[in-house]
């Protein structure tokens, strides 16, 4: 059978034993962290699980665990041994190499475990080194990511919601135009699972929604606003006035609005006129028409998509898309060679 | 089309659940005709299953790679083929019952919660996504006769069993062995496909969590018993753990968990 058992020797502390240990104890931490909520507000933590636990929980690092100093440092102890193991097992190719089975049986395992090694550096730097920064762009507008400290800014000329026959969405697309120093340099297609690449840079498509234009008027005063749907404007009194847009309006089988479709076949805007957090008054409004609120007068001007776009610099990927080649390459190898001998298994 | 399709599925539950019962009564008789009738029953079931599953795609015109209903399917159908494979080629007939108690309970909790065949929502379609899964299926199947082994091993301990006992070890070494290098391959898909849909290989969801810790769970198991000679039934213990914590993966984490996949 295929055995690679080069003498361990150096520190103690990057043993195999002691790897074993924060094994489980990795696993022990990523398991608690999925029971307890991760990265909520403080006040959450302290209602939910009482004064002293939620201290506890927050001061210990619990309701961040994967951010915490001490999951942290088991990643890091892990990356450093399996370093340590994968010099090992490089030193203990045999010199000079003679490529047979049983060499490239540990030829594999070492590439598998320097993937592993990649994978996990960049796991752990990937908080520190990747920026994101997520844009809500209407129809028509610039995206001007060069403001955020990226190469290049984008239009969107359109964006459009393709539907199966049952009218569910298909195929969510912002076609944009890529603008460098105000020249148009590229024109694409951002779609779920299709991002554009552009410079070193990533875009996704990531949601979108409705934004209603509109004025509001009081006496002499005119408020404009340009709102995303379910957003909420406040009136010079304290009231808030908060717009619901429905492309084609109905109401559901509890009586609430609702749309029957993503045509615009019926626009309407429900608005709610609120007033110390309790609605004063409540109605529909459809584009053009004005309608009279307590002293003033709501109009619906218009409304369009936006698309919100997640844009993404994350240096280190291609050494992650890297080592997630050598680990499947080389755990296919290893085991190829090793587990289609008979005869192997525990005897080593 | 549904029709046909819940009939054949329920044609499968049906001789699973018959192919249990008399992979139970091999427990008790040890007759060899009875354990090569359950061996045939669960092949017989997993057919059945498979033919469902194709009428579903053809009615729905794409891969049945899209809910928790269509994977429950697919790993219940991985996990009897697997079986039925190590059974009649390790000829080990006692990793049947084990096995279809697995599958007659996913299977059945599937038929709970059928429901037609629904369009891909645009995050699922993705080529990423079906290497994901048909490696899910391969690495289930494998881990769960890999439980099976060990089960039977913790159920061993006299010592005029030895040799079994070896035998059963090794079967779970390489099953495992297996199943981690598919396992490894679901990640690495899945990884890749969260990159390009959402623009984070890893975020900490609690499905890829909790298959990160399976994976753990594996990766301690291969370096205990290689480098550390760790055998019998401590390793065995170590795999049964493995699969508590793929079932969790499977079904706890939906059930009991928030999180981003829609299975
Ligand atoms: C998360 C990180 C690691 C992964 C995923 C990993 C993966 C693997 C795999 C899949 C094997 C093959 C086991 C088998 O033969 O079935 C293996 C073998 C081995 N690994 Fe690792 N490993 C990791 C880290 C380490 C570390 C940190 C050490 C040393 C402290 C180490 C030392 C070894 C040794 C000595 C073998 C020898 C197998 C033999 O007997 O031929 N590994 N590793």
């Amino acid at each position: 059978m295929v055995s690679i058992r080069p003498r361990v020797r150096g520190n103690p502390l990057l043993s195999v034993k002691v790897f074993l240990g924060v094994v489980a104890f990795l696993a022990a931490a990523c398991g608690v962290g999925t029971v307890i909520p991760q990265g909520e507000a403080p006040v959450t933590y302290l209602e939910h699980y009482g004064t002293i636990t939620g201290l506890l929980l927050i001061r210990s690092g619990l309701t961040d665990v994967y951010h915490a100093w001490w999951f942290v440092a088991a990643e890091g102890w892990l990356v450093l041994s399996t370093a340590a193991c994968t010099w090992r097992r490089v030193r203990a190719l045999p010199q000079p190499y003679r490529l047979d089975r049983r060499n490239a049986a540990r030829t594999g395992l070492v590439l598998a475990h320097l993937g592993v090694l990649l994978i996990l550096v960049t796991l752990t730097l990937r908080p520190y080194t990747h920026r994101e920064a997520y844009v809500a762009v209407a129809e028509g507008a610039v995206a001007n990511l060069s403001r955020l400290g990226y190469a290049f800014d984008l239009h969107v000329r359109r964006f459009t919601i393709d539907l199966y026959p049952d009218g569910t969405p298909r195929r969510y697309v912002s076609s944009v135009e890529v603008r460098e120093n105000g020249r148009i340099v590229r024109r694409a297609q951002i779609a779920v699972n299709h991002p554009l690449r552009h410079r070193g840079v990533k875009v996704y498509q990531f949601d979108w929604g409705w934004l209603v234009q509109g004025t509001v008027r009081r006496g002499r005063a005119v408020r404009s606003f340009d709102l995303r749907s379910g957003d909420a404007v406040s009136l010079q009194d304290g009231t808030t006035l908060r717009l619901h847009f429905y492309p084609d309006f109905t109401l559901d089988a509890a009586g609430m609005p609702a749309t029957r479709s993503l045509a615009p076949r019926r626009p309407r805007v429900f608005y709610v006129l609120e007033g110390n957090g309790r609605p004063l008054t409540m109605g529909l409004a459809a584009p053009g028409e004005g309608v009279s609120l307590p002293d003033g007068l709501l109009v619906i001007d218009g409304y369009r998509y936006f698309t919100g776009l997640e844009v993404k610099r994350e240096p280190t990927l291609p050494a992650t898309f890297a080592g997630f080649v050598l680990a499947a390459a080389g755990l296919g190898l290893y085991y190829g060679l090793h587990l289609t001998r008979p005869g192997t298994g525990r005897e080593a | 089309m549904y029709d046909l399709e819940q009939n054949l599925l329920a044609a499968a539950l049906g001789v699973y659940a018959f192919a249990l019962v008399v992979a139970l009564v091999y427990l008790w008789t040890r007759g060899t005709r009875t354990a090569r009738a359950a061996v045939v029953l669960c092949g017989l079931g997993a057919a059945l299953q498979l033919a469902g599953l194709a009428a579903r795609s053809a009615a729905a015109g794409r891969w049945p790679f899209a809910s928790l209903y269509e994977f429950l399917l697919l790993a219940a159908l991985g996990i009897a083929a697997f079986a039925v494979l190590a059974a009649t080629r390790y000829r080990m007939p006692d990793l049947i019952p084990f096995a279809l108690l697995v599958v007659v309970g996913l299977a059945g909790y599937a038929s709970v919660i059928a429901r037609p065949a629904e369009p891909l929502v645009p995050a699922l379609q993705s080529y990423w996504l079906q290497f994901h899964v048909a490696t899910a299926i391969l690495a289930y199947g494998a881990f769960t006769v890999a439980a099976a082994a060990a089960v039977l091993r913790l159920a061993r301990s006299g010592r005029a069993e030895e040799e079994a006992a070896q035998r059963l070890d090794r079967l779970t070494y390489r099953l495992i062995a297996f199943g981690f290098a598919l396992l490894t391959l679901v990640i690495i898909t899945g990884a890749v496909w969260a990159e390009e849909a959402w623009g984070a290989w890893w975020s900490w969801d609690p499905k890829e969590t909790w298959a990160l810790i399976t994976w753990l769970i594996y990766a301690f198991y291969l370096h205990a018993c290689r480098v550390r000679g760790w055998h019998g039934r401590g390793a065995a213990w170590l795999a049964v753990g493995g699969f508590v914590a793929v079932l969790f993966t499977l079904l706890g984490v939906t059930c009991l968990l928030p999180g981003l996949h829609s299975y």
